[in-house]
């Protein structure tokens, strides 16, 4: 018998105690899950990691963290909210980040993140691997499935451990779960172990093999580990059968630990009681994280300047193309990744042509599971790579949504800086081509305004690879909107008769096209896809409304360089917005509020969008509903003439 | 190629169109650093200087002596060496003009063409014409809407090394918000006084070495004095925000042959009024020899325009860029023994009770040097409270010996001791 493990679980149990009684006092916030009775399950996984390996775990995370980290002043010091605390107190008991070690608070989220974090170290072929921890309950998650799928095809060394206590909140296993848990596992052809945390030894032992199983295979494995928590779900919420708990119980190895071995029991108690005790003592008087530590307003009021646009006369979708085959032939951290990209098919929109040949271990061709890639990418991303994915059509992010708002853009204040997450999302929206409701929307407005995520938008008179260039250099999560019809365009200087075309000096470049002579005495901003509509009316407008428009094309649609939009309805106190998704909440809302706050004077205001329907197959409805030439113009004249 | 820096001839001043080359430090493709002086120009008012913001290679759209419209690029800084023939080309591509293919008329403007025959030639280098442009050219409307565009694009450049800026109140904007509809960006207004000159000049002129008869050293002397005590007359305004300069030099006019200047009387408040007198002297002098330097004519936080010499009874000066406040001195009128200043301020800074209070102040301190009687003695005493030495007071009873609060003994001046 391994004295040192009962020692160790031990630690775990009175800290977790402890918590319980702080809690009790008022000195935690929000809530603790406890993992008294499945300690050893903490012991015998991340207690058998090398510190290169790596840990994701979910709600229930002392134990976890206890057992790979060793840190328990960073624990108590985040549980009690203090600025020592391993997050500064941000992520508290659910988000915990210290070196290789990671929580998070969302079900199943953190499954292909780790499956990421793996694949990185496969790329890296370093040998690490890591443990994802999930309960039973979890298997209730989709995107668990999504990842065991992946991680069995590319041979991913991650080792899932499913704690399974036979419940889920308050909700008993039997009502929710269907089938046989190993099943699932198999199901995937991901090699399958079973121990639970009463047989100490054997679990230890069991660890062990499917541990070495992982590393020496670099292949995955899933380890189903029978297990019982003493403690409610939380704090008061338990409504389980009193006998029950009570037989669990008493055959709890700790417990019986301590009545066969009563006195060294009582001696590392006491020992263990003593150090917790004196931690929390030390810690009372640790200040909290002030705002100013947490939160910098990064104001985005910057000078810029203007020179001349350039014409590249080379399609979009080229550039783009030859962005990556530049960039992956000098830096292996690039990883593309995205459905059908492989050659000679090369992506829905060809961007990935010809990668997959020239660069084959860095291109992934993945199953269709928008939420799994997504994570996967994430998981990359904090491993230190530079991964590229591509969701086919615009409209399918909605299925990536909670690794971009619950991870990507979380992981960095969440875990107090410690991490940054430099996931790029690009994805092609737009309509005008006939596929119809699920294939042509424009839901910039769902992405825009995410903290510290940046969505940048292409457009066809600023040469994407400047664009892709600066994303490339970015610590944080990018999102770039591509435009369907705007691939196979040239980027060009369009001539507009009598209109110069300029860039900003923003690190994204907003184009600003404007009368060679004249002042202007509109403004109209627009971004992506409708840029090309903007110009092509702006002759024609002229000549009907006597307005002589500025036109400014914004990169960067979030957060916007909104001074370079103030500084042009300042001059001309008119402004339109134009946008291919429809106007409610969206971007032209966003805009004319910002301006409406920074100008005092009386300002004329439009948003220009789509309709706010699914968007039709049928051609000539579909050119009534988007914002192409005809609509665009019909709109502005009947704003003007109201 | 890269273009690190252009540079572009501010509006130094509303009414300034163009401003004159004077000097042009550098040869074209010359490597130049960050803060090098790039360019000497001159406006109406002022001879500036131009810094390089940047480091890199230098070329220059003008020469020396010429003149170049505000708004125009005279200098482009790159990050290597440029060919001439690339500049030449930009340079063309400024001028815009071979950009305009053909005029794009409006359907309006069109229409009101047609139906009144007008010269279609009138319009050669437009880009677009509306109805506006169509009677912008016929003169039946007068470009307000651009006069108002052109005030609104003055830069006004903050140095905070020299200024404290402090938010103006929420009353004041509101105060400018309505003022302004009246008079858009003019927030100007004025306070007169009389200065009763009654055996003045008699006890001045004994103390006076080069400038007998005139008020002005004294006005300058007195003026820093009270520009410490209101410093919000030793200021400016600047995007709803009041700069406050830190340090106080009054500026005088000049208007001979050779223009309207103001010059510069640095720190003025330590300085003596025989020592300011000088001064007046000695700039005058340079700039009858078109002597001036730039550090002559800049940085002036404050200014005095003396018109005595000319008799005018009275006038409104106008107060300078990057200053709240103007003095301006009229004739002596010898029946009356009187003499008006004027001070106009900027409303948008401060208020018209505050510039009386000022004017009132300042007058008190120059009707007092007639009470004084001459006596020389003891001169370095300096009064503890606004520091003018006795050298300075031409009162011959002298200063009093008062016990301060902490118990120490200080000299007062008679001003400062009997208030006004
Ligand atoms: C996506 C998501 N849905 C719901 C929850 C709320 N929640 C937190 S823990 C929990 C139960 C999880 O059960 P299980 O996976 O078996 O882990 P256990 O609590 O038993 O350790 C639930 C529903 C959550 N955190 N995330």
């Amino acid at each position: 018998m391994n004295k040192s493990s009962y020692y160790n679980a031990l630690e775990i149990r009175v800290i977790e105690n402890k918590f319980l009684e702080l809690f009790s006092e008022g000195k935690l916030n929000g809530t603790v899950h406890t993992s008294v009775g499945q300690e050893f399950s903490a012991i015998a996984f991340a207690g058998q990691l090398q510190q290169t390996d790596f840990i994701f775990s979910n709600h229930r995370c002392h134990g976890h963290y206890i057992a790979f980290t060793g840190d328990k002043v960073g624990l108590i010091a985040e549980l009690m909210g203090k600025k020592n605390g391993t997050c500064g107190g941000v992520g508290s008991s659910q988000h915990l980040c210290k070196g290789n070690f990671f929580s998070n608070g969302i079900q199943g989220g953190i499954i292909p993140v780790a499956a990421g974090f793996a694949l990185a170290n496969k790329l890296k072929k370093n040998k690490n691997i890591g443990i994802v921890f999930i309960g039973d309950g979890t298997l209730g998650e989709g995107v668990l499935y999504e990842t065991l799928n992946i991680i069995s095809k590319w041979e991913i060394p991650l080792l899932i451990v499913c704690e399974n206590n036979s419940y889920a909140q308050s909700t008993q296993q039997k009502v929710n779960l269907a089938g046989d848990i190993l099943k699932r596992a198999d199901a995937f052809d991901v090699k399958t172990f079973k121990s639970n945390t009463w047989n100490v030894e054997k679990i230890i032992d069991e660890a062990e093999k499917s541990i070495d199983y992982v590393r020496n295979n670099q292949k995955p494995a899933f380890h189903l580990v029978d297990t019982y928590r003493l403690n409610a779900h939380s704090k008061g919420d338990d409504n389980r059968n009193e006998d029950e708990v009570k037989s669990f119980y008493d055959k709890d190895p700790l417990n019986v630990f301590s009545v066969d071995n009563k006195k060294l029991y009582e001696e590392y108690y006491n020992e263990i009681s003593n150090q917790i005790n004196k931690i929390v003592t030390d810690l009372e008087s640790v200040p909290e994280l002030s705002l100013a530590e947490y939160f910098e307003n990064n104001s985005i009021f910057n000078e810029y300047s203007w020179t001349d646009l350039n014409s590249e006369n080379v399609r979009q979708v080229q550039l783009i193309n030859e962005f990556f085959k530049e960039k992956m032939a000098l830096d292996d951290k690039v990883v593309f990744i995205g459905e059908d990209v492989l050659s000679p098919y090369g992506g829905a929109f060809k961007v990935a042509k010809d990668l997959s040949e020239k660069f084959p271990e860095n291109v992934f061709s993945t199953p269709i599971s928008e939420a799994a890639i997504t994570g996967i990418s994430n998981g990359l991303a904090l491993a230190g790579m530079k991964p590229f994915l591509e969701i086919m059509f615009g409209d399918f992010i909605t299925l990536a949504f909670d690794q971009i708002i619950n991870h990507a853009s979380k992981f960095y204040h969440m875990y107090n800086k410690q991490i940054t997450c430099p996931v790029v999302i690009r994805t092609p929206m737009g309509g005008g081509r006939g596929y119809g409701p699920t294939h042509s929307q424009s839901l910039e407005k769902f992405l825009i305004g995410i903290d510290n995520v940046t969505v940048l938008a292409l457009n066809t008179l600023i040469n994407p690879k400047e664009i892709y260039t600066e994303v490339l250099t970015e610590q944080h999560p990018v999102i770039v909107i591509e435009n369907k019809l705007d691939y196979g365009k040239k980027i060009n200087k369009n001539f507009v008769k009598n209109y110069k075309f300029e860039k900003s000096s923003h690190k994204y470049p907003i184009a600003k096209i404007c009368p060679v002579k004249s002042d202007p005495n509109a403004t109209i901003v627009t971004y992506g896809g409708t840029t090309n509509v903007v110009l092509n009316l702006l002759e024609k407008l002229f000549v009907e409304t006597e307005l002589k428009f500025e036109l400014l094309v914004i990169s960067k649609i979030s957060p916007v360089d909104i001074n370079v939009i103030i500084d042009s309805v300042q001059k001309t106190k008119m402004l339109f917005v134009v946008e291919e998704g429809s106007a409610m909440g969206g971007f032209g809302s966003e805009i004319i509020a910002n301006i409406s706050e920074n100008i005092d004077d009386k300002l004329f205001t439009k948003r220009i969008a789509s309709l706010p329907v699914p968007i039709p197959s049928v051609k000539s409805l579909e050119n009534e509903v988007l914002t192409l030439e005809q609509n665009v113009f019909n709109q502005i004249i009947k704003s003007l003439n109201k | 190629m890269k273009v690190l820096q252009e540079i572009k001839i501010p509006q130094e001043s509303v009414n300034d169109e163009y401003v004159s080359v004077v000097q042009m430090f550098f040869e074209n493709n010359e490597f130049v650093e960050i803060g090098d002086v790039l360019i000497e120009l001159e406006s109406s008012k002022t001879i500036f200087a131009i810094e390089s913001q940047v480091d890199g290679y230098i070329k220059y759209f003008c020469k020396e002596e010429q003149d170049v419209s505000v708004g125009e690029i005279i200098i482009q800084i790159f990050d290597q060496i440029v060919e001439n023939q690339l500049v030449e080309v930009k340079k063309t591509h400024l001028l815009f003009e071979e950009k305009i293919e053909n005029t794009i008329f409006s359907k309006k403007a069109l229409l009101y063409i047609e139906q009144n025959n007008i010269d279609n030639s009138k319009f050669k280098n437009f880009d677009f014409v509306n109805l506006d442009d169509v009677f912008l050219i016929l003169g039946l409307k007068n470009s307000s809407k651009n006069e108002e565009k052109t005030q609104k694009t003055i830069q006004i450049n903050v140095d905070e090394t020299k200024v404290l800026l402090e938010d103006i109140s929420k009353n004041k904007k509101r105060e400018i918000d309505y003022l302004k509809a009246v008079q858009y960006a003019n927030l100007n207004s004025l306070v007169n006084i009389n200065i009763d000159t009654k055996g003045l000049f008699l006890k001045i002129n004994p103390h006076l070495k080069y400038l007998k008869n005139s008020l002005l050293p004294v006005i300058i002397f007195e003026t820093s004095k009270l520009l410490k005590k209101y410093p919000e007359f030793n200021a400016y305004f600047v995007d709803n925000q009041i700069a406050i300069f830190k340090d106080i030099n009054v500026g005088f006019a000049i208007d001979m042959d050779n223009g309207l200047k103001t010059v510069k009387i640095s720190d003025t408040v330590s300085k003596s009024i025989q020592q300011i007198e000088k001064e007046v002297f000695e700039l005058s002098n340079k700039y009858i020899d078109n002597k001036l330097s730039v550090d002559d004519l800049s940085d002036i936080t404050f200014t005095i325009t003396d018109l005595s010499s000319e008799g005018a009874s009275s006038f409104v000066p106008l107060i300078n860029k990057n200053n709240s406040a103007i003095i301006g001195v009229s004739a002596n009128d010898e029946k009356l023994d009187r003499t008006t200043i004027s001070l106009a301020f900027d409303h948008r800074v401060t208020a018209g009770k505050k510039a009386t209070i000022f004017l009132r102040e300042l007058k008190n301190r120059i009707e007092s040097y007639a009470q004084r009687e001459s006596n020389e003695i003891d001169k370095s005493i300096k009064c503890y409270k606004c520091f003018k030495s006795l050298n300075d007071d031409f009162n011959d009873v002298g200063f009093l010996k008062v016990v301060v609060k902490n118990g120490q003994e200080k000299y007062i001046c008679q001003t400062c001791f009997t208030g006004f």
